[in-house]
């Protein structure tokens, strides 16, 4: 990946980004995504998605155990990184991987309702 | 046969910019009523839902109507929705941008329609358990929150309010599943006593003007109605009030006010009467008049019932001004009608009307002249629901701060003796760091520790509290945050 881990990550006071490079690549998420930081996550998820396509990835895995809550201009950002995917040629495209906690019910209830954009593209692992 | 391409090319720009307007209208819904938005909103989705089916694309026709239940549902609420709520509805938009992205002709591919209208189907049964049965009206639902009957009286609620500022904190500062247990306290408390935003408008009285039509039809009068109610945004309980008064009002206007048109012109007057409905936020709160140009209100049989009710003596009646002898018609079970019929006289009416008003810590009165009509006045307090402040974060406080708007933030000048460590004070951490930063008001001053500098912006008063509480909570956007009283610290 052309980017620096630390280049690819955001600490808020209570929301924390992290990118782990590995094969796959790992995204933690941790905290509360709210607006604030909705602008900074949207800009995360564009440069990761530049550098995974650079480095021709096949999957990103996403962690959101430690993820308490998520609002919908924070999701629009994950929504709106999943179809720059969508939109790419089929050879191209990366796999979505969610690591969840399924003890939260808005990530039960937002990851079926978003694996529904792209079932090809998106598992749930709990 | 397929559509033309350039048809189906119009379509998709129109659809996007419709869509891109529901989304501003929608997130505009959430900070702060207007019936503009809300006009926006659903003109919009109708419109592009009519669109798709007329051009033959069922998947986006089949997530608008959802789209369309879901806004339903938060018009319902007074657009008063929880996080899930609105990450389900900029869901559906998202999803409907990706239908109509998709390129012509093709398959749905990885697309799950039905999955995704499980989903929403999901939610709208969770969301409106009271809504059940209830038909779309299509076009002008009022522009309120359902008033659920389990809210609390006001006093009580002044009480509650230190206990949900509490729970708010205790909920926010809370990991795992503590705090999906809070929330959901929270969440009831909010439910219980918050703040229910309305909008009193032509879209929720005008009921009442075909209902003042149609009963002087059944009476023999002939009636205009000028109807101005204005537009404010205001809570359900002052709506409720307001909506009360225009249906009492009005009636009695028709019904003792305005004269058969035989008496009209034998009095000089056109035959057909007029009742005026004007309404508007003024200083002192929302203002209504309901005035009619009928007879007067006829004060001698006012007293003279009052007597055969036993309400006064004939000896006080005689001495009775008009204000008293109105105050007596305001009361419980008063009619001049001795026997009730289907439009009066059962003395229910301005009693009610004046009950749902006081408690509101408003006022009602009214001027009445001998033949030439009644204007009766509602003046009621509007609670402010929006309020300036400064928006702070401190470390260890999972939540924004907001500093009342009455303080300045200050720059530079000797750092005040009290620096505030926030956290430490709401015992929700182990202290904060960062700058002081200075705010004054009159001569009193304090500093708080702060990650960076506050920033301006207003905040929607989400659970009122009385002045002694710590603060009170307010959402910035659809994040919430507890504006604090620093003097209370």
């Amino acid at each position: 990946m052309g980017a620096t881990a630390e280049e690819l990550s955001i600490r808020e006071l209570d929301f924390a980004a992290e990118v782990h490079a590995g094969d796959p690549t790992e995204l933690r998420l941790v905290g509360s995504a709210d607006s604030v930081i909705a602008d900074s996550l949207g800009i995360l998820f564009g440069k990761l998605h530049q550098a995974l396509d650079a480095s021709k990835a096949r999957a990103i895995v996403i962690d959101m155990r430690s993820l308490e809550f998520m609002n919908a201009s924070a999701f629009n950002a994950l929504v709106t990184w999943l179809g720059l995917v969508n939109e790419m040629p089929p050879e191209r495209r990366y796999q979505f991987r969610f690591r969840s906690n399924p003890d939260i019910m808005w990530q039960r209830r937002s990851l079926r309702t978003l694996s529904c954009f792209a079932t090809d593209l998106i598992t749930v692992e709990t | 046969m397929g559509l033309p391409e350039e048809l189906v090319v119009q379509f998709r720009g129109v659809a996007l910019e419709r869509l891109e307007r529901i989304e501003s209208a929608w997130a505009q819904m959430l900070i702060a009523l207007s019936e503009e938005s809300s006009s926006i909103l659903h003109r919009e989705i109708h419109t592009l839902k009519g669109e798709s089916r007329v051009l033959g694309f069922t998947d986006i026709n089949l997530v608008c109507h959802k789209l369309e239940d879901l806004v339903e549902v938060a018009r319902a609420r007074g657009y008063a929705v929880d996080e899930d709520f609105d990450l389900t509805v900029n869901m559906a938009l998202r999803f409907m941008g990706m239908l109509v992205r998709k390129r012509v002709g093709s398959q749905l591919g990885g697309i799950d329609l039905p999955g995704f209208v499980r989903q929403i189907d999901q939610i709208l049964t969770e969301a409106r358990p009271e809504l059940a049965g209830r038909t779309r009206t299509g076009n002008m639902l009022p522009l309120t929150r359902t008033v659920i009957s389990t809210r609390v009286p006001s006093a009580l609620r002044e009480r509650l309010a230190p206990i949900a500022v509490d729970t708010f904190v205790e909920y926010a500062s809370a990991k795992g599943n503590k705090r999906n247990r809070l929330r959901a306290s929270w969440h009831s408390l909010r439910e219980l006593i918050g703040l229910q935003r309305a909008l009193v408008g032509a879209g929720q009285l005008t009921k009442h003007k075909s209902g003042a039509l149609s009963l002087a039809r059944e009476l023999g009068k002939q009636l205009e109605v000028v109807f101005e109610p204005g537009t404010a945004e205001v809570t359900t309980e002052v709506l409720a009030a307001i909506d009360v008064a225009v249906l009492h009002l009005v009636r009695n206007a028709v019904d003792h006010g305005i004269e058969l048109p035989a008496a009209r012109e034998a009095a000089g007057k056109p035959v057909r009467g007029k009742v005026r409905i004007r309404g508007g936020m003024r200083d002192e709160g929302f203002v209504l008049t309901v005035s009619d140009d009928g007879r007067g209100i006829q004060f001698d049989r006012v007293r003279s019932r009052a007597v055969e009710l036993g309400m006064v003596t004939r000896g006080n009646a005689e001495t009775l001004e008009h204000d008293r002898l109105i105050d007596l018609m305001c009361q419980s079970g008063f009619s001049t009608r001795t026997e009730a019929n289907e439009v009066s006289g059962r003395g229910v009416g301005l009693d009610a009307v004046r009950a749902g008003i006081v408690e509101l810590g408003g006022t009602l009165l009214a001027k009445s002249v001998d033949n030439e009509g009644t204007t009766w006045t509602i003046t009621i307090p509007v609670p402010m629901l929006t309020v300036h402040g400064h928006v702070v974060r401190a470390s260890g406080v999972p939540f924004p701060l907001v500093i009342d708007g009455s303080w300045r933030a200050v720059t530079g000048g000797p750092a005040p003796q009290q620096v505030i460590d926030i956290a430490s004070a709401l015992g929700v951490g182990t202290g904060s760091s960062g700058s002081p930063f200075k705010f004054a008001r009159g001569n009193q001053e304090f500093a708080l520790l702060c990650e960076r500098p506050p920033t301006p912006g207003q905040v929607r008063r989400l659970v009122a509290s009385p002045p002694t509480a710590l603060g009170e909570i307010v959402a910035i956007d659809s994040i919430e945050a507890l504006l604090l009283r620093p003097d209370r610290i």
